[in-house]
């Protein structure tokens, strides 16, 4: 079940024209250096092909080497018919000799040996031939008798004759078959022409003519087109003039140009000695490279050698496994031996959509404005209002680029809204034309986006269809929509499928066709477009139903006729695709993955090279580790052989235990689902380029973290709690306080003139009423804070006014009026130094502060009274510093809420999230020392303790500790799934040397936390399974 | 000449020329990676020695970074003693790897401090019985006396005292205070002592509102090292993050490459180069 050679290694088929086989397009002008090109890219191609030494593919170079002849061979053809011009027949005839390959005999030889060929043949002479020109044409033909003297004529037809002979560069295939074309168009038998030829033979060995009108006598010159000179370009001038500089120059016509010229030259001399030089003293690197080579090479023979002596078919290693012979044997014998390529197969498309993730915010606006269309719709006055249309369509646009990045409950939730207007329209009419608007875009893929864009729209008429709210007009029209564009209405494959995931999935899977074609056809966006399928398979599938979906497109991908073995995006697609599969025990029905890879062997329509392609793709480069070589088919099976194979895949795929645990704990579909989401939102969010933009992400991860926890522990309720409390973060940005949350008010602000109480006061001089009374109307102020001026004035009172009674009252101002103040807490501060150090100054800070501070004798009490104002003025002064710290506590909440639900029972001194997640270890530790593990990951539970020590020992400050803490965390429950989950061994150990690597790279200590904390989420979230994912 | 002679001269000669200054480029591209490629005369001494090295003998390496190591007076041998110091280590974790990664700790100097505090916490981890015994840089213990002076003399510069705050920085350890938490102030340690000679006399700084908030952070973490809010604490490490030693890298870390142990022609090459050369 080989493919037809060129099929299979050009992709065309046997029948295809040679400008397709040299990959030229029929509209492109050809010369000789494009075929030429052309066919240079042809065998490269070929070289890099798998089967680049087969018998097959020799015959496809000849191939090409044949359609590139014929082409040169056309284009000399055309050159003559276009009049390419000329200058001198004789020096055109010299360069046609000159240029040809084999240059043929000269035409006067050529001819003279066709004309004594022909001469058997040749026709009575004087025959008069009538032909479609009016006068009849005497073919006699005089022979040209050398320094007879006499001048023959040549007629417009000889020249004609001529030019094609000069044109055709002699007498061959092209030429011959041109003239007897001419000759029957005008009637002349092919003895008469090749009289005519003789002559021009005669006549070229002869030399002198003239032409003579009127008769077809061969002696004529042929009619050359007369070349008119062009004006040379600027650029052409001046390279001449330069040219003859340079020509005078190296003419050496003076001493001085001589001396010049020997000067120029022994530079030229004297730097290629030196670079000669520089590059004998350079180690050399190509040496090592070409000697490398030949170590590869002489590998290479020795192993050809080896299979020889054994009595084996001689295989090329580097042939990458192209046998004639088909073969499907133990790996002792040289079986068959996988196809590989110089680059893995597979792909990424784009995955981040930018601006569709911008446009995915105002997701939630747009319910709640097609509710407001919703009701305009279903007003009177909603009849022949086309605004109602056009903003039915910006949703419809809007919500089909980006239907994959919402939440799903908001998507849910955007559908509705959606449906809504055309359940209330006024009329049948809008109602009927509101779903037109939606069949009209279920149109051609002309983007990658339009794989979004046409899945949601018939997703969107699936649910149309089935709204019981939806009159049955409606319905049986949404229906026919859909039926004309994906065919006849399939059974539900799956029961709990919502009729949107239904109908989308459709349309997704009815797609795969046209994706593919984009692939085969090299098309640029093929691979985004791929990429926005799978996307969105995953956005509505789960489990088994997806597995499906993906195996679908494998086998359409396989029975297309494609040779897939060719590096390209067809073979990239497959590789993707396969990768999407688990072709363990553990993927969600290995039943229906084994009998999808029996139906792949049992296909008449997939040949036996493509299933060579897929089963050494999973041989080779996917991660499947039973897939062994011995279950690679050989390309040009037999059906036996096939069948064969396929009873030996099937006996040796991986069975689950019953020992085992089952894949995950089972948690409901929608929350998981949301889980997933939400955690890959979370991944996907824009550069943090704040602390507290990056500790607003902490925040959510930890919420999302507690969610996955509280899942495995079933505890759904809470678990939806706190993905509602990550969905808030992660959909918001921090909203900036700039104050602490256990300030409780508002600090004060001064409405008044800063500096007018400060000069009552000065001008009140020494009157102790006036300033009593100054004193007391202050305590009425109501804003909370002085200017800095005023509250300068009243601070230098408070801890140095006289007499004592003022000192006291302004004490008491402060105190009770103006404690929120920032200004009067600067000014405290700032004077301080200088504050007496009595009683009155203890007794006023004690109740100011309200804080415990050391007796006054001790040696630290200045320094303890300036920090409690400190951070008093700190506290009221408004700085995103205070956001840091909110962001902190509610990040230690959550932590505490964790410990607790997770069972930890330990008292926590105080609410330091380092100390709570020194608590967490404690609790994880125990948990993990209760399990057996032969081959811990990432090291045994001691070696773990080991590592913690020495990060906690390198820790500066509650930052560090805590990030040292979460990477003890992160080592615990990766031992603990690892144990859980041995099947995701090897993910588990790449995983978790990737962290260690983005930790130890993070630029600060908070992205190292929030890298650690999301990676503590996704361990937790292996452990779970979608509660129904089997079909 | 003819001029398409000479035209063709001309072209012969530029290409000629480009070509050497590729092929020159190229092999200078193609050269060994820098640290692969010591400077002859760093190496001279040892040449005979460098030879002689073994991979299945680690320990050869090792000795002969020390030996390197004693001798070395120039950053090129320095370079030559921290080759062999990582190749001993990388050639035999267990055994040489905690010692090479403190014998690179200590060719480190201050200028790389973190690069040296991972080599030290890396040395920890590779003991086999490891304890906490590493010592990480850290600020230096400052006096009471000199932090409150400290912030005395910010509280008297905003009040425009130059002078008296001038005065309080002469006393006890508060230079030292200045350098260690003065970057933290506005204008750092340079713009303070600017300020404190422009504002006397009363004249008062303006002092914009993250001006003030910098001068309240420093003097928050003068009058208490160990405050434990985040904010402040964030201020005065810059957020630096936790040492972290990845030891599937040690290559990395060491900055050598295990492939290439063996020392031919001045550089450092691997298994098969050897095989070729040496037949």
């Amino acid at each position: 079940m080989s493919h037809p050679p060129l099929m299979r290694f050009l992709g065309l088929d046997e029948h295809s024209s040679d400008r397709s086989i040299l990959g030229l397009s029929p509209h492109e002008i050809s010369s000789s250096q494009l075929i030429a090109s052309a066919l240079d890219q042809r065998l490269a191609d070929l070289d890099r092909h798998p089967g680049a030494r087969t018998p097959a593919a020799a015959a496809v170079r000849r191939r090409l080497g044949e359609a590139a002849g014929r082409l040169m061979a056309s284009l000399t053809v055309a050159a003559t018919e276009s009049n390419p011009p000329f200058m001198d027949p004789a020096e055109e005839l010299r360069r046609l000799h000159a240029v040809t390959p084999a240059p043929p005999p000269p035409i006067a030889e050529q001819l003279r040996r066709r004309s004594e060929d022909m001469d058997a043949d040749a026709p009575d002479e004087e025959e008069v031939v009538v032909v479609e020109n009016s006068e009849p044409i005497d073919t006699r033909i005089q022979p040209l008798q050398p320094g007879t003297g006499t001048v023959a004529t040549l007629t417009e037809f000889d020249r004609t004759v001529l030019a094609i002979l000069v044109g055709s560069g002699g007498w061959n295939a092209s030429s011959r078959g041109r003239l007897i074309g001419l000759a029957a168009q005008r009637g002349l038998k092919p003895a008469m022409l090749m009289r005519i030829v003789s002559g021009l033979a005669e006549l070229l060995q002869g030399g002198e003519f003239e032409t003579v009108a009127g008769t077809n006598r061969a002696i004529d010159v042929a009619q050359l087109p007369t070349v008119v000179p062009r004006e040379p370009t600027l650029m052409e001038v001046r390279m001449n003039q330069m040219s003859e500089i340079l020509s005078s120059e190296f003419r050496g016509e003076s001493s001085g140009s001589r001396i010049r010229l020997g000067i120029f030259f022994s530079m030229i001399a004297i730097l290629l000695i030196g670079l000669f030089t520089a590059l004998l003293m350079m180690p050399s690197p190509v040496v090592e490279a070409t000697k490398d080579a030949e170590a590869l090479e002489l590998a290479r023979e020795q192993l050809i050698a080896a299979a020889g002596a054994a009595g084996e078919e001689v295989v090329d290693p580097n042939a990458s496994g192209f046998r004639t012979e088909p073969s499907v044997g133990s790996i002792d014998e040289i079986g068959v031996i996988p196809a590989s390529w110089t680059e893995v197969p597979g792909f990424d498309g784009d995955r981040r959509h930018d601006r569709e993730l911008v446009l995915a915010q105002d997701a939630s606006a747009w319910v709640k404005a097609l509710s407001v269309l919703a009701r305009k719709a279903s007003l009177p006055q909603a009849t022949g209002n086309n605004r109602i249309f056009r903003e039915y369509d910006v949703f419809l646009d809007d919500a089909g680029r980006c239907w994959p990045l919402l939440d799903p409950v908001l998507r849910g939730q955007l559908i509705e809204a959606m449906a809504s207007p055309v359940a209330n329209g006024v009329s049948r009419d809008i109602r009927a034309d509101l779903v037109n608007e939606l069949g009209d875009r279920l149109g051609q893929l002309r983007g990658p986006l339009d794989v979004w864009r046409a899945s949601w729209v018939a997703g969107l008429l699936g649910t149309i269809r089935e709204d019981p709210l939806q009159s049955e007009a409606i319905r049986i029209l949404a229906s026919e929509l859909l039926s004309l564009d994906l065919g006849a209405r399939r059974k539900t494959r799956g029961s709990e499928e919502q009729p949107f995931a239904v109908t989308t999935g459709r349309k997704l899977d009815a797609m795969v066709a046209d994706l593919f074609a984009l692939a085969s056809n090299e098309q640029s966006g093929a691979y985004d477009a791929w990429e926005n399928w799978i996307q969105a398979q995953r956005a509505i599938r789960k489990g088994a139903l997806l597995d499906v979906a993906f195996l679908d497109a494998i086998m359409l991908v396989l029975d297309q006729g494609y040779a897939l073995e060719r590096p390209g995006m067809p073979l990239n697609i497959l590789a993707r695709l396969l990768s999407e599969l688990d072709f363990s025990a553990r993927s969600h029905d290995p039943e229906l993955m084994r009998v999808n890879m029996r139906s792949w062997f049992e296909s008449p329509d997939i040949s036996s090279d493509n299933l060579w392609v897929l089963t050494s793709l999973l041989a080779q480069s996917i991660d499947v580790p039973w897939w062994e070589d011995r279950h690679v088919l050989s390309p040009g099976a037999t059906s036996a052989e096939r069948l064969a194979l396929a009873d030996l895949i099937e006996a040796s795929w991986p069975q689950r235990l019953p020992t085992e645990r089952p894949r995950g704990i089972p948690v409901p579909g929608e929350l998981l689902e949301r889980l997933e989401f939400l955690h890959a939102r979370l991944l996907q969010q824009g550069t943090l380029d704040s602390q507290t933009s990056v500790l607003h992400a902490l925040l959510a991860a930890s919420r999302l973290t507690a969610a996955a926890e509280s899942f495995e522990a079933g505890d759904l309720d809470t678990g939806a709690e706190e993905l509602e409390e990550a969905n808030i973060l992660i959909l918001s940005t921090h909203e900036p306080q700039r104050l602490p949350i256990h300030l409780g008010s508002e600090p004060g602000r001064s409405q008044q003139r800063d500096g007018a109480w400060s000069e009552q006061w000065k001008r009140s001089s020494r009157d102790i009423s006036e300033r009593q009374s100054l004193l007391r109307r202050l305590k009425q102020r109501t804003d909370g804070d002085l200017g800095p001026i005023d509250a300068a004035t009243l601070v230098f009172e408070v801890y140095r006014g006289a007499p004592r009674d003022i000192r006291l009252l302004a004490q008491e101002v402060v105190v009770d009026t103006f404690a929120n103040g920032p200004n009067v807490a600067m000014a405290l501060l700032n004077q301080f130094e200088s504050a007496p150090l009595n009683q009155d100054t203890v007794d006023f800070l004690l109740r100011f502060s309200s804080e415990t501070l050391p007796p006054l004798s001790d040696e630290n009490w200045r320094l303890a009274s300036r920090l409690v104002l400190a951070r008093h003025a700190f506290d009221l002064h408004r700085s995103s510093l205070h956001d840091i710290d909110q962001l902190i506590t509610a990040y230690a909440d959550v932590l505490r809420s964790r410990f607790e639900r997770l069972g930890g029972d330990a008292y926590l001194r105080n609410s330091d999230p380092q100390e709570i997640a020194s608590a967490l270890v404690s609790l994880f530790e125990r948990r993990a020392a209760g399990r057996f593990v032969a081959e811990p990951i990432p090291a045994p539970l001691e070696e773990l303790e080991r590592r913690r020590s020495v990060r906690w020992a390198s820790a500066n400050g509650a930052a560090q500790q805590l990030a040292s803490e979460l990477a003890a965390l992160v080592d615990l429950t990766t031992f603990e799934t690892g144990s859980l989950r041995p099947d995701l061994r090897r993910e588990l150990i790449d995983g978790h040397a990737d962290l260690t690597t983005r930790v130890a790279v993070a630029p600060d200590v908070l992205r190292q936390l929030l890298v650690l904390e999301i990676a503590l989420g996704d361990l937790i979230m292996k452990r779970l399974e979608v509660e129904d994912g089997a079909s | 000449m003819n001029t398409t002679r000479v035209r063709g001269l001309l072209i012969l000669l530029a290409t000629f020329g480009v070509a050497m200054l590729g092929v020159t480029a190229a092999g200078g591209a193609d050269r060994m990676p820098m640290e692969g490629l010591q400077k002859q005369d760093a190496s001279k001494p040892w040449e005979q020695r460098l030879q002689e090295l073994d991979p299945s003998r680690p320990m050869a390496y090792f000795e002969l970074g020390e030996e390197v190591e004693d001798a070395a007076r120039t950053a090129e041998e320095r370079a030559l003693a921290r080759q062999l110091f990582g190749l001993a280590g990388l050639l035999d974790e267990k055994g040489l790897g905690s010692s090479a990664a403190l014998a690179i700790a200590n060719l480190e100097d201050e200028s790389r401090a973190v690069s040296r505090d991972r080599l030290r916490a890396a040395a920890e981890l590779l003991t086999p019985a490891g304890t906490a015994n590493l010592v990480v840089n850290r600020q230096p213990v400052l006096s009471s006396k000199g932090r409150l002076a400290f912030c005395n003399a910010l509280g008297s510069l905003r009040r425009g005292d130059g002078v008296r705050a001038r005065r309080h920085l002469d006393t006890a350890d508060a230079m030292l205070v200045v350098e260690t938490v003065g970057p933290l102030v506005s204008g750092g340690v340079d713009g303070l002592q600017r300020d404190l000679t422009f504002y006397e006399g009363g004249l008062r700084p303006d002092l914009s509102s993250a001006e003030v908030e910098s001068h309240l952070v420093a003097e928050l973490i003068a009058l208490d090292p160990t405050d434990t809010r985040w904010s402040v604490f964030l201020q005065s490490t810059d957020a630096a993050p936790l040492l972290v030693v990845d030891l599937e890298r040690l290559d990395r870390l060491f900055g050598v490459d295990p492939a290439r142990p063996y020392w031919r022609e001045g550089r450092w090459v691997g298994r098969r180069s050897i095989e070729r050369l040496e037949g």
